[in-house]
């Protein structure tokens, strides 16, 4: 029995290092660290019998109330300048997205005046999940210019951008994720829902009338099946085959954009360029993917590229533009390791500054 | 901080009297006591954030554990309640029994 034994995982340790990350000092240690402390406490980190003691049902409702705790911190205070930082874009961006196509879709049909505020509430309860699969994308790519999130905290070691790329990443897939599940289940029938109400609103029949599918609101398997059909048309094939590549690019732009945000915005930190030129280039990449969503989707619908081209050409772009900058990023700090280890706006000193 | 807050006239909430009374009657207790002192009037998933807010307020101070000695695991907080605090808790209770004969008449 000489052996030594692995010592333990500490109860919360994980979540202790999640909180560092999500809050500010100040926050963790009023309010968080507190709720930790009695959760160690409580699930046996003084000893291993501990754990018989407390049963699992009891380290549930210790965790539950950290969890609880960090919410209310998330909500209404204290969390770190990245999180309420991305919060707030992601909030403005929902919010103007859904205000926007809720009166695109009314002024458009001259529906307006006709809605009572009922159904107006349930319209924009359908349009909830198609401003959300927008705003997804958006709002990673909004908060590359986030000065705190390239902000380097602690000592030298902690300025490589591997933590800031973890976090971006991070941010990106699980964007990604929630997106695809949303455009491939949530949207579809949120969306022909939508059309049907409008329709149902505008017709003078008094039975209620469903309305034909589009692209955008058939379900995937309609869409494989309608894609495969030799019975149709080339183009309507195409078109098929188009919205079903559009279920994936639409997802994989939070990814793409996720890496935009991260090459822009470590060329900008390495280059002691200030962080407010990111808006401004996020801002024009965002209007050379719209360019290249129609562009894409024109040349596949008239059969000059293939459809998954078409689909998939906005994401090809801003991800080149995107490894491009990189590319240059990291030849020129092999060149010069030194250049630009200071913060825009820290001052003028700095091989990096001086360049700049 | 207190002694901005302190400019306006000073607010307890329910929970938060009862914490206050809690931490009189009981002396210097941890989140948790509290909670299984309280006889279910204060919530585990809300305790914390209560104390954040009154110690924000300057109705009580808190200190980390001395017992605790170990950098993995992090120490218990001690509440108790500060002389500003005190001394709310005893208008807050002056005023409601002025209110109630008030109220009586």
């Amino acid at each position: 029995m000489s052996g030594t034994i692995d010592p333990q995982p500490v109860p919360g340790s994980r979540l202790r290092v999640l909180a560092e990350n999500l809050f500010d000092r100040a926050t963790f240690e009023r309010y968080i660290a507190p709720a930790i402390a009695d959760l160690q406490f409580e699930c046996g980190a003084e000893g291993p019998s501990v754990g018989v003691r407390h049963p699992l049902r009891k380290r549930c409702q210790a965790y539950w109330a950290v969890m609880r705790t960090m919410a209310f911190c998330l909500v209404g205070r204290g969390s770190s300048g990245a999180t309420h930082g991305i919060l707030v874009r992601a909030g403005a961006i929902f919010v103007l997205l859904t205000t926007a196509m809720l009166w695109l879709s009314f002024s458009d049909r001259g529906v307006f005046d006709r809605v009572s505020p009922a159904e107006g509430l349930l319209l924009l309860g359908l349009l909830l999940p198609s401003a959300a699969a927008v705003t997804l994308p958006l709002t990673v790519l909004a908060c590359g210019s986030l000065r705190s999130i390239w902000r380097p905290r602690g000592d030298r070691a902690s300025r490589c951008p591997a933590d800031v790329a973890r976090s971006i990443v991070g941010l990106s897939v699980i964007a990604a994720a929630i997106n695809l599940i949303l455009v491939n289940f949530l949207v579809p029938v949120a969306n022909q829902s939508y059309r049907e109400q409008i329709y149902n609103h505008l017709s003078a029949s008094s039975t209620w009338v469903s309305v034909p599918k589009g692209d955008n609101e058939r379900t995937f398997s309609e869409l494989r099946e309608d894609a495969r059909n030799l019975v149709w048309t080339v183009d309507d094939r195409t078109r098929a085959r188009l919205a079903l590549h559009q279920r994936f690019a639409i997802p994989a732009a939070a990814i793409v954009f996720g890496l935009l945000t991260f090459s822009v915005g470590w060329r900008l930190y390495r280059r002691s360029r200030p962080m407010l030129m990111a808006p401004g280039i996020f801002g024009a990449a965002f209007i050379a993917y719209f360019f290249a969503w129609q562009g894409g989707r024109y040349l596949a619908l008239s059969l000059r590229v293939p459809a998954w081209l078409g689909a998939w050409a906005p994401n090809i772009l801003i991800a080149a533009f995107a490894l491009l900058v990189l590319h240059r990023t990291v030849v020129q700090l092999a060149d010069d390791p030194a250049a630009g280890d200071q913060m825009p706006g820290d001052g003028q000193s700095g091989a990096g500054a001086a360049r700049s | 901080m207190a002694s901005t807050k302190r400019q306006r006239p000073p607010t307890l909430t329910g929970k938060e009297e009862v914490v206050l009374r809690l931490l009189v009657s009981g002396g210097p207790q941890y989140g948790l006591q509290l909670v299984s002192s309280s006889d279910g009037h204060l919530k585990r998933g809300t305790i914390y954030v209560t104390l954040g807010r009154m110690q924000e307020k300057g109705y009580v101070e808190s200190e980390a554990d001395p017992s605790a000695a170990d950098d993995l695991v992090l120490p218990r907080r001690i509440y108790r309640p500060s002389g500003y605090g005190l001394q709310v808790l005893k208008a807050w209770a002056q005023m409601r029994q002025t209110l109630k004969w008030e109220v009586a008449r």
